[in-house]
């Protein structure tokens, strides 16, 4: 679809939304959603009153200068007057306040459903571009956007009754008042709601630039690349990068900016005509005699009241409709996307008994055109110990990420024990895992969560905790560390130790031991590890096997001694499959590989 | 009662900084837009005045004049049509002009972060203060730069308004301006106190900010999905980034009530002075002291008192709390850099003849309680090629670092053919090394850029077509093995990488690792460092990568670190790391012999390919 097409959608569509909100911020807090209507309506109400005071002050010092009236009469009605500007002084702060606090809560909500929705997302999604654009639209001030739309339905609200009032009250004098200043702002209102539409659209087609941009600049101030960028000396050039881009989105907000000046001089021309016309048209009301100097002196209060009140109502209506309720709709559709329940499905509890069995199944990435597996067949028995073996790009964590359920085949199927893995619940699927990824995460917390986090139910057990440490060479991490397990680790918040790449391994390792699973994952457990440790991991990989499955990505192909099985992958296909004799005998791919590695120990 | 940490000298200070900072900025890249911007600033106060004025006269004349009474309001008429366009203007130009300074200031002010970043010692990022220093800029950048535009011209059209409006209140009475006058004064104080105050306890916040960022990117990252799905950590981590966030409301909150009933103790100030001011007008109407068209001007005059106040008090406090923001940046730009000139001088290294010497050389990393490495003395000769082996955490990428010159030795000497490492420019010493890093950078750009990074002149031309890729770069990523895969992508050099950005290709970890790799032979460099280059190659591809390295080796020097010992013997020597220090040295055959730490690893790992022996597990 079209940027255009999507902006085309018509004004009543989107007026849907809006019931929606309102429901979501009674939702987060209803005694904010009361205070903010009942003030804005008494705001309202209190425009016409200052209006009218006002002109009995006029009239009041009036009759005292003349003599017709005691000085006590023009006190009062000043200190009315007053007496009211202080009561909407103090409206006004009060709704402040509340309003401030309302955000913030607003604005977790907003958020927690955001990365709700994340978390439920099929991983494939991750895979597309247009996944990236559009968590970034549904957080783009949203939360601004939500809470402004509410409260200026509520002003709006306000508005139109204080409209209503002012416009009775200046129809009072003449009819003729209150039309020259409605048409007057009505035709510059038209301009300002077609340009918020303009800027919704030009943020849309921006966002991938924008992206760009916020990119460059990650690259340039962030550790990851900090090093490189010293020693190769392309710092400058990502900044010459990052100014070209910048200076390309300038360039066209800057476009827009000088749109709307121009859009906005015609429209604020076009105000100050009917005020003018209003004013002219008062001292003919007044020459005429149909009206007094009291309530000439009102005039001015209640047109500009008028005016701006008016302004404000189009002003509110244009930006709501063309502009905050699409980045609204934007974030509403995200929220309700594709989701994967994780709870919906058949649950098995009991363990598996005959084996998996992949049957023709391929698999291609969204959007990309060869397919990354191909009609692959094979089957994996409980208890089993597998190596996984290919070049890289053969397939092998795709293989496994298939095989955990967080990829779907495109054709064919995987079942478990004769049951599709789709008809399984996802979460009782992902339970029986337990899985070191070739892409493990250095969280930046404490030691003991990094180790937990492989299994949060079990974050008692103790004993557990320090076995999966023990067993993955951990401890000796461990023992080193400032404050032991409750030591905080990485530099990104708080002052906590980094840890080398090996030893951020090893907790990855720790966290997978620590779950409880029927199958064990390893995506290249020991890539960063010394010898020990790597000693240490395939050790484990012939002891787990007792009660758990074991499949295992590896490079060292001396550990693939240790497997029942070995299956190698070439380019998407299964091409050999034994054990390590058989496929050393046979001559193929697998025994050049392994002659290759074991010529370096001779 | 709250306690007001900041006094008033060091307010001024902050202020007057901020403002030579931002005058310099304005000097430096908009000069004209300023200028207008100040100039539109000050005729847009100019409105107020002429409007109240002109209406008073005009209700005057209405009151007062008999005959003729159109010719008498003509001026009038047009005072205030004039006033309403001057103020039309504020709104239309005024906007436009901020706009487009705003941009050409954070232009500016984003050149100088970035440049910044990149000229920082390396170490400085392993410090916590430099990310609170960075989010600072970037919160200069994405909102405090557009309200300390807005209120410096709210400031300045309030200034000259306000005057205006002064002039028409001491008509009636010398009391007014005064008592106005004080409750500007009083206002300005306390609300710069209140915002104040709000600032330094939303700067304190800065690190839960930080927190609550980390989990969010965490828990919408590409990289940590498939981790979080299987270990079902959505739930727990989300309601962790809820605790954060609900301890930040609860500490935001605390200080916004404080300040927000500072603010209402404001205004109900101001509203009793307005009351005050209300009725001694009124007064000095009834007794004819003031016409009644006088009476009108002055009290819509009121209220844009009020507003002026206001803005007056708004734009001072928020200018004394921008300009703390400011005077961070300025802190942040002020880190000291490690390329300035002063660090270095040009010197003959090429070709090296002595090689590098490190002399009892030791490193703690900014923070740590212990080093890193302590009491390292060794050479690297030209044309060595040397092996660093050891346990995870022993050192080894530490020392790489130091070697390459991204660290700067806390205690000892490094020095290259006999002169200090410390003596020459940075910029010249990294000319002639190169390395893999193991956690190498993986650049969302294209394939071409991702290996023209190690050689910038590369890229002035912007990513060529295969058919005109340069030699050096195809070389490169033949060096490396990339090519083989690089023709199997959909626009070969030209192709876009990460899932992040339109059409882009994501590589498996081993082709991003051999991208690494041609980024670094892509170098004409004397020494190379390969630290773990092939964590994630398959058997064919490290035995390419190690041929290959073999061969780079000639003639130039090598530093390898691997766990793979029998890659390790290829080496001229060894050097054996433990717990930060060296503790074997020498040959692949000296150090089997003496049958210690390395002997006992390199068999461990031998057994893997000994089909006779029984498998130590």
């Amino acid at each position: 679809m079209t940027v255009a097409n999507l902006a085309a959608g018509h004004h009543r569509h989107r007026l849907r939304y809006l019931p929606r909100i309102l429901a979501l911020m009674w939702m987060v807090n209803r005694t904010a959603v009361l205070f903010v209507a009942f003030l804005s309506i008494s705001i309202g109400l209190l425009a016409v009153a200052e209006v009218h005071l006002l002109r009995q002050l006029v009239g009041s010092v009036q009759e005292v200068v003349a003599g017709n009236a005691p000085i006590i009469a023009g006190m009062f009605w000043g200190g009315a007057l007053g007496g009211l500007a202080f009561l909407i002084a103090a409206a006004r702060e009060l709704h402040n306040l509340v309003a401030d606090r309302h955000q913030e809560t607003l604005r977790r909500y907003i958020e927690q459903r955001c990365y709700r929705q994340i978390q439920q997302m099929p991983l494939e999604q991750f895979e597309r571009p247009e996944h990236y654009d559009r968590v970034a639209r549904a957080r783009q001030g949203i939360e601004g956007r939500l809470f402004s739309t509410h409260r200026f339905f509520w002003e709006s609200i306000s508005s139109i009754v204080a409209l209503v009032a002012i416009g009775i009250y200046l129809g009072q004098f003449h009819w003729g008042l209150p039309i020259i200043v409605v048409a007057g702002t009505t035709l510059g209102v038209f301009g300002l709601a077609r340009h918020s539409r303009q800027q919704y659209l030009l943020a849309r087609q921006q966002t991938l630039q924008q992206r760009r941009h916020t990119m460059l600049g990650r690259v340039l101030t962030g550790r990851e690349a900090a090093s490189e960028i010293r020693l190769f000396g392309f710092g400058d050039w990502l900044i010459e990068q990052a100014e070209r881009v910048w200076h390309q989105l300038t360039t066209e907000r800057l476009r827009l900016a000088g749109a709307e000046a121009r859009v906005t001089s015609l429209s604020d021309g076009l105000n100050v005509l009917a005020y003018v016309a209003a004013i002219v048209f008062g001292i003919w009301l007044l020459t005429t005699g149909q009206a007094g100097i009291d309530a000439y002196a009102a005039f001015f209060l209640a047109i500009e009241t008028f005016q701006s009140r008016y302004q404000q109502v189009a002003l509110h209506v244009s930006s709501t409709l063309y502009n905050d309720l699409l980045y609204i709709r934007d974030f509403l559709e995200f929220v309700d996307g594709p989701r994967l329940d994780l709870k919906k499905g058949r649950r098995r509890p009991a363990p598996i008994m005959q084996g998996i069995v992949f049957d023709d199944v391929s698999f291609t990435y969204p959007g990309s055109e060869q397919s990354a597996l191909s009609h692959l067949n094979l089957s994996i028995q409980p208890g089993q110990r597998v190596a996984l073996v290919g070049e890289n790009g053969a397939g092998k964590t795709t293989l496994v990420k298939l095989l955990m359920g967080l990829y779907r085949p495109t054709s064919g199927r995987i079942l478990m024990d004769g049951i599709e893995l789709q008809e399984l619940a996802p979460q009782d699927w992902y339970r029986r895992f337990g899985t070191i990824f070739q892409d493990f995460i250095r969280y930046q917390t404490t030691v003991r969560d990094n180790i937990t986090f492989g299994w949060v139910e079990g974050t008692g057990s103790e004993l557990a905790l320090l076995g999966a440490a023990a067993r993955s060479g951990s401890d000796e991490v461990i023992a080193t560390l400032p404050d032991g397990w409750n030591t905080l680790l990485g530099k990104e918040f708080h002052d906590g130790t980094e840890l080398s790449v090996g030893q951020w391994q090893k907790l990855a390792i720790a966290r997978a031991y620590f779950r409880p699973a029927e199958f064990l994952i390893m995506d290249e457990p020991a890539s960063a590890l010394d010898a020990k440790a790597e000693a240490a991991v395939y050790e484990h990989f012939v002891q787990m096997a007792e009660d758990c499955t074991v499949v295992m990505i590896s490079h060292r192909l001396g550990s693939c001694q240790l497997a029942d099985r070995i299956l190698v992958l070439h380019q998407g296909r299964l091409v050999e499959e034994g054990t390590h004799p058989e496929l050393a005998a046979a001559g193929g791919e697998y025994a050049s590989l392994y002659e290759l590695q074991a010529g370096w120990y001779r | 009662m709250i306690q007001w940490a900041v006094p008033a000298s060091r307010q001024t200070q902050i202020i007057r900084e901020a403002v030579v900072y931002i005058a310099t900025l304005l000097w430096n890249n908009a000069r004209i837009t300023g200028i207008l911007f100040l100039l539109q600033a000050a005729c847009s106060g100019v409105a107020n005045p002429l409007i109240v004025w002109s209406l008073g006269s005009l209700i005057d004349v209405l009151a007062q004049t008999q005959d003729n009474i159109w010719l008498a309001a003509l001026p009038w008429l047009v005072g205030i049509a004039m006033g309403f366009i001057l103020r039309s203007t504020d709104k239309i130009a005024g906007t436009y002009i901020a706009t487009v300074l705003r941009h050409r200031l954070h232009t500016g002010i984003q050149r100088q972060v970035y440049e910044q970043a990149i000229a920082l010692p390396l170490a400085v990022f392993e410090r916590p203060e430099y990310y609170h220093k960075l989010e600072n800029s970037q919160r200069i950048l994405d909102g405090t730069l557009v309200f300390m535009l807005r209120a410096v011209g709210t400031l300045i059209s309030a200034a000259v308004g306000g005057a205006g409006v002064m002039l028409l209140f001491a008509q009636a009475h010398w009391l007014l301006p005064v008592l106005i006058l004080a409750t500007t004064m009083v206002r300005s104080v306390l609300s710069t106190r209140a915002s104040l105050r709000f600032l330094q306890v939303n700067y304190s916040r800065s690190p839960l900010r930080r927190e609550l960022s980390y989990w969010a990117t965490l828990l919408s990252s590409r990289e940590a999905a498939a981790e979080l799905r299987v270990f079902g950590l959505g739930r727990p981590l989300l309601d962790r980034w809820r605790g954060v966030f609900d301890r930040y409301l609860a500490d935001v909150a605390s200080a916004r009530l404080q300040v927000g009933l500072y603010r209402l103790l404001n205004a109900a100030l101001q509203e009793l002075t307005g009351l005050a001011a209300l009725l001694f007008l009124i007064l000095l109407a009834l007794q004819g002291n003031i016409s009644l068209g006088m009476l009108v001007a002055l009290l819509y005059a009121l209220v844009s008192v009020r507003l002026m106040v206001q803005s007056i008090s708004y734009g001072i406090s928020e200018l004394t709390g921008y300009g703390a923001d400011f005077a961070r940046l300025r802190e942040f730009l002020a880190l000291e850099s490690e390329l300035k000139p002063q660090h270095g001088s040009a010197k003959q290294l090429r070709p090296l003849r002595r090689g590098v010497q490190f002399h009892n050389v030791s490193f703690t990393y900014p923070g740590a309680d212990r080093p890193a490495l302590a009491g390292i003395n060794f050479t690297l000769s030209p044309g060595e090629s040397l092996a660093l082996v050891g346990e995870n955490g022993a050192g080894k990428t530490t020392l790489a670092k130091l070697l390459l010159g991204l660290y700067r030795p806390t205690h000892g000497k490094i020095s290259v053919d006999g002169v200090d490492l410390a003596g020459i420019d940075p910029r010249q010493w990294r000319r002639e090394v190169t390395a893999v890093f193991q956690d190498f950078g993986r650049y969302p750009t294209t394939v071409y850029e991702n290996i023209a990074y190690a050689d910038v002149s590369l890229l002035r031309d912007g990513t060529p077509r295969d058919a005109s890729v340069p030699s050096p770069v195809l070389a490169a990523s033949a060096k490396s093995g990339a090519d083989v895969f690089i023709r199997r992508l959909p626009v070969g050099y030209a192709t876009q990488l990460g899932k992040e950005f339109e059409a882009g290709v994501e590589l498996s970890a081993g082709q991003w690792q051999r991208l690494a790799l041609a980024r670094a032979y892509l170098r004409n460099a004397q020494i190379v460092v390969l630290d773990e280059p092939t964590a994630a190659l398959d058997a064919r591809a490290e035995l390419a990568v190690y041929q290959q390295f073999q061969r780079a080796a000639t003639g130039r020097s090598a530093v390898l670190i691997s766990h793979r010992l029998g890659v390790a013997r290829l080496a001229d020597r060894i050097i054996v790391l433990r717990a930060g220090g060296i503790a074997e040295e020498g040959d692949h055959d000296t150090l089997l012999g003496w049958d210690g730490e390395y002997a006992r690893m390199y068999r461990l790992q031998a057994s893997w390919y000994d089909d006779e022996a029984e498998v130590v597990a």
